[in-house]
């Protein structure tokens, strides 16, 4: 166990802090009004316009989205199925309701048909 | 002597709005680590007045270098190196000016605050000559634990030297300076 020596003459007492504190602020007045006018980096402005920008498109491909669909879906007869409706290719169609992959000769037929 | 806690606010923060510009929040931080700041420059220097010229610098180069500052929750660290070379660097300058002008050393002599508390000021001259005695690693140990208030542990982590030396380095210390000053230096403070 040791004690501490006493040090606090060294210590700024409060006239000297006060002083130094104005002194600083005096001659970083010229550094923050430049801080405070300039141009923000364009990492800044970049990161700053992204998060709008992204809530923005975010909106638009929502509208888009619906828009198209019920205009797609507009002159649809009742009773049509959905992949009908959003004009599915039939060979596809079975593959998806038969729930099997197509073969080499599935894709070749498919295309024969599609080129006629 | 700990940062003093104005404001509430993270360095952090403070440190984000300072560079934008804004001075209350750098006003702020230079309030929370003006204590430290002139330890750290009284460390270096014997002069109070460049101590003083030392301190108001670092904040003015702080504050341009701001940007540069990687991480804000870290300033404090980061300022008192600037703090640190600062007073190296007026050291260097001091020492050089010494040299040339040895023949006026005794006007050199003369109290720079004959206004202020005479026991204090020669309290404080006594300190610093005394401090001067010491290598600059007791030094820095000894202001960082009885002034600043740091533990052993956060000194080692702060200088990157194992703890037992910082301890070894401090008992070395007080003894040093308690054998030039006398009972002046004694606070009676248990060791923390």
């Amino acid at each position: 166990m040791d004690e501490r020596i006493d040090l606090t003459a060294l210590e700024a007492d409060e006239a000297q802090r006060e002083l130094m504190v104005a002194a600083v602020m005096l001659r970083a007045r010229g550094e923050l009004e430049r801080r405070g006018g300039e141009d923000v980096s364009p990492i800044a402005v970049l990161s700053d316009w992204m998060r709008p920008a992204l809530a923005a498109a975010a909106v638009i491909a929502a509208v888009c989205m619906s828009v198209l669909t019920q205009r797609e879906l507009a002159h649809v007869e009742p009773g049509t199925g959905l992949t009908d409706a959003l004009e599915v290719p039939a060979p596809m169609n079975e593959w998806l309701i038969s729930d099997r992959s197509p073969t080499v000769a599935d894709l070749l037929i498919a295309m024969d048909r599609g080129a006629n | 002597m700990r940062p003093v806690d104005i404001g509430g606010e993270s360095d952090a923060r403070l440190v984000r709005r300072a560079r934008e510009g804004d001075g209350s929040s750098f006003e702020i931080l230079v309030r929370r680590y003006l204590n430290m700041a002139y330890a750290v420059a009284l460390a270096e220097l014997a002069d109070a007045r460049d101590a003083e010229d030392a301190v108001q610098d670092s904040f003015i180069t702080a504050l341009e270098r701001l940007d540069e500052c990687r991480d804000p929750a870290a300033f404090a660290g980061w300022l008192r190196r600037i703090v640190r070379n600062r007073a190296r660097s007026v050291r260097r300058r001091e020492k050089i000016r010494e040299t040339d002008s040895l023949e006026s050393a005794g006007s050199a002599a003369t109290p720079r605050d004959p206004g202020g508390d005479l026991s204090r000021s020669e309290l404080r001259r006594s300190l610093q000559a005394a401090l001067g005695t010491l290598t600059e690693v007791q030094r820095r140990v000894v202001l960082m634990h009885d002034l600043e208030g740091y533990r052993h542990r956060e000194i080692a982590l702060e200088l990157d030297i194992p703890e037992g030396t910082v301890r070894s380095h401090l008992f070395f210390a007080r003894r040093a300076l308690r054998e030039q000053l006398g009972d002046a230096g004694n606070r009676g403070q248990s060791d923390g």
